[in-house]
């Protein structure tokens, strides 16, 4: 797989914003180590994880103007501790219209296996089992790619073009979206998303509401998805060690996220003398 | 030959005179209405059909050309629209129609047919025409026709018709790559061309004519009549009395009554004349008697 390393960029952008539009029913937000649902009006920040229901359709504002909008059934994680304000799209689709007025830094929107970062440009990305595939619909567009290698073979994109990047194969273009991806993408991508409904004397903030501290089914798709975007996420759900189920649920999958490793089974201080516990170095994650 | 039979023949004859120079007149203007009225009627629709386009062309295609680039939609593209409007105007006015007659269309049905190419390759002879007006003769009947050019005056058209390497890939998805390229600037692609029957017009133009000529046949009718019953009863009679009392005078009736005179016309005056005439005989007789 063409893991895309971000760990050059990574060192500390914010991302703030906030929902516009939230149709069909609440989706959910991780924030810290509680779950929350939220709607129209609910802010976002870095380090939120959200995940939209089969219905969902949402956009958010971002503070620099930039619009994001996600797909139903998705799931998009705002990078922490990133130097590029960036959406990590770990499954369905998402849409990136970056500072339309032209002004501001750059951002990207990453899969697992391609991405883009545009400073002003318009990009569609969709993340499925097999395949990443990206589309540039506007604007000035970077692909962000590695080859096998694991070295940077970032390119910059034409408008139109669409590519699309398979497990072990390498990342492939074509002129235009294929049939397949258009038909499968949200129909409201098909527009200009809209901006400026957050300055609307109409728009309401809405605060999510708490539903319960996560369960470690609720963060395992965050602590197994790839290494350089996992920083931060030992000090973020230590405390939910306190919870037994979380507990063993985390023992269990423990060679998916090695650096919990000492987490959960700290070495003995050497100077007591005594055998430090039968704990198997955990397996790299898989990329 | 009486004097009533001659006024009223007088009358008839000046009033057929009338009639039939204010029947022709009047036909040759209701003639020329009708023509202008048709011909108002197809520019008005030429500048529906002109209102449409520029009203696609600035706020439909704007929304439209994100979703272009996913799935070609004719409905951001002007002459689709106009043609659009004018099928949905047709389901009332089916005499009515509108094409954009193109010799190279992206869209086969706007591809000129038969007279249509005469008239694409008249404004491409002549760079300067601006308006073509016409008549033929159609399925309906008479028809005219109304055409202006269209020709590529903004280049961003050619995004769309120069090159097929250079038209959005969904255009070509939609419309195939054979038709619609190779247009050049300023070049008179095609021609708008709205064809307008004169069945309706005229027919209006007729009924107004008939309506005109049965007012002037009844204003006549009323005038013959009151005219008539003016000279029977202001001249014909008094002078009848008249001479029925001029008549006895005549044959030594003498003590026969006045000829009685109201009011201060004419015949009044004429039968007071008379009266005294008849007084100032009547004393010169008895004088001659005695």
């Amino acid at each position: 797989m063409l893991l895309l390393s971000l760990a050059p960029l990574l060192a500390g952008a914010a991302l703030n914003g906030v929902v516009t539009i939230a149709d069909g029913e609440p989706f959910t937000i991780i924030r810290g180590d509680k779950l929350l649902t939220a709607a129209k009006g609910a802010g976002i920040a870095s380090g939120d994880f959200i995940e939209t229901q089969p219905r969902n359709f949402v956009v958010a504002e971002l503070q620099d103007g930039s619009v994001v909008a996600i797909g139903a059934s998705s799931r998009v994680y705002l990078l922490e501790r990133a130097d590029t304000p960036t959406f990590v799209l770990l499954r369905g689709w998402l849409k990136l219209d970056a500072h339309p007025a032209g002004k501001g830094r750059v951002q990207s929107a990453v899969g697992s296996r391609l991405g883009g970062s545009t400073r002003q440009g318009v990009l569609v990305l969709h993340s499925g089992d097999r395949a990443d595939e990206a589309f540039h619909e506007a604007g000035a567009i970077t692909l962000l790619l590695r080859d096998r290698a694991g070295r940077r073979i970032d390119r910059e994109t034409k408008v139109n073009e669409f590519f699309v990047g398979e497990e072990r194969s390498p990342v492939t273009s074509a002129p235009r979206p294929s049939e397949e991806f258009v038909a499968a993408m949200p129909v409201p991508f098909r527009d200009p998303l809209p901006d400026g409904l957050a300055k609307s004397p109409r728009f309401r903030p809405n605060e999510p509401k708490f539903v319960r501290d996560v369960s470690y089914a609720d963060v395992n798709v965050l602590l197994t998805m790839p290494r350089e975007w996992r920083g931060g996420f030992v000090e973020r759900f230590r405390g939910r060690l306190k919870d037994p189920a979380f507990f063993a649920a985390m023992d269990a999958r423990l060679s998916l996220h090695p650096e919990w490793t000492q987490i959960l089974h700290p070495l003995p201080p050497p100077e007591q003398g005594t055998t430090p516990p039968s704990v198997q170095p955990a397996a790299a994650p898989k990329n | 030959m009486k004097l009533i039979l001659k006024f009223n023949l007088v009358l008839i004859a000046v009033f057929l005179i009338g009639l039939a120079s204010s029947y022709y007149y009047a036909s040759r203007l209701a003639q020329r209405n009708a023509r202008a009225e048709i011909q108002e009627n197809a520019r008005i629709m030429m500048e529906s059909a002109l209102a449409v386009r520029a009203y696609t062309n600035s706020q439909i295609k704007p929304l439209l050309d994100t979703q272009i680039k996913y799935k070609f939609l004719p409905q951001s593209v002007p002459s689709y629209s106009a043609v659009e409007y004018f099928n949905n105007l047709r389901k009332s006015f089916p005499e009515y129609s509108y094409k954009e007659a193109t010799l190279n269309p992206t869209n086969l049905r706007d591809r000129a047919d038969g007279w249509e190419i005469d008239v694409v390759n008249h404004f491409r002879e002549n760079v300067d025409a601006k308006e073509l007006i016409g008549d033929r003769e159609g399925a309906t009947g008479q028809t005219l026709y109304l055409a202006r050019p269209l020709r590529i005056n903004d280049a961003t058209c050619l995004r769309c018709h120069s090159t097929v390497e250079s038209a959005p890939p969904t255009l070509i998805d939609q419309y195939g790559a054979a038709n619609g390229f190779g247009w050049q600037f300023k070049e008179a692609v095609g021609a708008q061309i709205v064809t307008v029957p004169y069945t309706l017009p005229q027919q209006r133009a007729n009924s107004s004519l008939r309506s005109f000529v049965y007012l002037l046949v009844g204003v006549f009718l009323f005038l013959f009549v009151t005219v008539n019953l003016l000279l029977l009863i202001l001249v014909v009679r008094p002078v009848r009395r008249l001479a029925l009392t001029a008549d006895q005078v005549s044959h030594g009736a003498m003590d026969a009554p006045d000829f009685a005179t109201t009011g201060g016309d004419e015949i009044a005056a004429l039968g007071q004349s008379f009266n005294r005439m008849r007084n100032s005989m009547v004393t010169a007789i008895n004088m001659l008697q005695e």
